[in-house]
């Protein structure tokens, strides 16, 4: 992501986020497998998608560590 | 390929192998670009670990690769009735979705990936989707998910459009077999939609990333080859194609056909167990294997024949009735009754490459017996099908036959006419029996008590 140092950086690097993936649209041809396009926009997807399971992964594992902690001491 | 092979002409796309059906048995025949990846697969346990999760259909190994012919034949275990995505409710769709989802993690588990992923690779069977294509995986190099866009297509659009416009809208795959364009869905559906952030990403922005020259095509092939598609990422995009396809709940349409037997006074109690005592004592007699009841409703007599029978094709033009059977199917774990949504005025086709791809509903056989009850007056009175034509399509389609014959008199009928001429001047029971007579041997017929109506039971001539 391409950081742009201004008095406003933070907002603008979050409004960059959210309309960058309207800047990257485009038409369509009938020659080229549409399938490319989708392969594109995975790569994008795979860094918040990824992180996004990464974070859930790691939530789960503390959550059923302290869920494990509460039964032994109910013992 | 062998002189005696049939191959199925659905059977074209893939390399990997074909169908082809020989001495009425499904087998797939294994090319040998295909056998390295199938062997692998098959030692690597995911075969197993599927099957075993009832999520693979069965197959059995039928011959060995030796000789002069490199290939192998597996026979899968042949399915009772084929159905196809555009005759299933919002919830059927919705199952094989996250079916389609769930192989592809497991897959990825172990090394491999799902390169199809299109609903006419699931097929229902004992009551729970199962992929039918055992030749739809490969090696999971680290590359993005091959059939990311067709999943998207084939699934995703079709249930946000049966969600937020109409739940008829899965008939849109009967034009796109290939799943309804990303850009098309993304234009149809209405700006609410956009508010779920997993249909965002995966319908409306993916449907603005469309190739347009060799830049992006090119741009796509070096990320490709030089990046690596991580684990994490591969499975949070399942994760979150299941957000997006849980998030969907079934259609809430106003039907008056859904609380059709509970709401509405057709019936006396008497007349009810009449009939229904009249079909159980058929079914005894009979024992069916398969049966199509045309015009289910909500499956009360679907229900009755489960019992009594290998499969019901239970066929409804009414959504509402059709999901709400399947749910009932589901929460009742009653596994042989296949719930379809068809209008019988106009049946599924045949379509595809030659009108071979996908069968029509002709053509995916007949059965042991059909009911049609209190059918016969909306065939013949609100869609002016002749009742010699009804007579002429039931035999064709069946060995047997239970029918109602709703007369002219009956509230039900009366209820049709005020808002209609009344042309049928030869709708009565004398010009059914000798129209049904043509093609049936009447076996049986009962007046039903505190009605005009009569059932009938017939044997195809």
């Amino acid at each position: 992501m391409i950081i742009i140092k201004t008095k406003f950086g933070d907002r603008r690097r979050l409004m960059l986020l959210a309309v960058g993936p309207f800047l990257l649209m485009s038409q369509a041809s009938a020659y080229i497998d549409p399938g490319t396009a989708s392969v594109v926009w995975q790569f994008i997807l795979a860094v918040l998608l990824g992180a996004a399971f990464t974070v859930r992964l790691y939530w789960t594992r503390i959550k059923d560590a302290f869920r494990k902690k509460s039964d032994k001491s109910e013992k | 390929m062998n002189k005696t092979e049939a191959k199925i002409s659905g059977s074209y796309k893939d390399p990997s192998g074909y169908v082809f059906i020989e001495d009425g048995q499904v087998f797939r025949r294994i090319n040998e670009c295909y056998l390295d990846t199938y062997f692998l697969v098959k030692d690597s346990g995911l075969f197993k670990d599927l099957i075993g999760k009832r999520l693979l259909i069965e197959h059995e190994e039928v011959s060995e690769n030796k000789g002069d012919d490199p290939n192998i034949i597996i026979k899968p275990r042949m399915i009772d009735f084929i159905s196809y995505p555009y005759e299933w409710s919002f919830s059927q769709l919705k199952d094989a979705a996250l079916a389609t989802l769930k192989i592809q993690r497991i897959a990825i588990s172990y090394g491999f990936t799902l390169k199809d992923a299109h609903g006419f690779n699931i097929q229902f069977d004992d009551g729970v989707p199962v992929l039918i294509d055992t030749l739809s995986f490969d090696r999971w190099e680290h590359t993005p998910w091959v059939a990311y866009r067709q999943f998207c297509e084939s699934f995703l659009v079709p249930l946000a459009l049966m969600r937020y416009r109409s739940p008829y809208l899965n008939n849109l795959l009967t034009r796109f077999l290939n799943g309804v364009p990303l850009e098309m869905g993304s234009g149809m559906l209405p700006l609410r939609a956009r508010l779920s952030i997993p249909l965002l990403m995966h319908v409306h922005l993916h449907a603005g990333r469309k190739a347009t020259d060799g830049k992006d095509a090119y741009a796509s092939m070096k990320l490709n080859t030089g990046r690596k598609f991580s684990e994490e990422a591969m499975l949070g995009l399942c994760m979150s194609l299941e957000k997006a396809i849980q998030n969907l709940r079934p259609p809430k349409v106003d039907s008056i056909w859904d609380d059709y037997y509970q709401s509405s006074c057709i019936y006396s109690n008497a007349a009810f167990e009449q009939k229904r005592q009249f079909i159980d004592s058929i079914l005894q007699g009979l024992l069916p294997s398969i049966i199509w009841d045309l015009g289910c409703n909500t499956g009360e007599f679907s229900l009755i024949a489960a019992g009594n029978c290998d499969l019901v094709v239970a066929i409804d033009s009414d959504h509402a009735c059709v999901e709400r059977l399947y749910q009932q199917c589901k929460r009742d774990k009653i596994t042989n009754i296949l719930p379809l949504q068809m209008d019988l005025v106009n049946p599924s086709p045949a379509l595809g490459w030659n009108l071979q791809e996908r069968l029509s509903l002709l053509e995916r056989g007949e059965c042991d017996l059909a009911l049609a009850l209190a059918l016969i007056h909306h065939l013949c009175i609100s869609a002016n099908i002749p009742m010699e034509y009804v007579a002429r399509f039931l035999g064709r389609v069946s060995r047997h036959l239970i029918i109602e014959f709703v007369p002219k008199e009956d509230p039900q009928v009366q209820l049709l006419l005020t808002s209609r001429e009344d042309i049928f001047t030869d709708y009565n029971r004398e010009a059914f029996e000798s129209a049904f007579s043509k093609y049936f041997r009447i076996l049986q017929a009962e007046q039903l008590a505190d009605s005009s109506r009569t059932i009938y039971y017939m044997g195809r001539l």
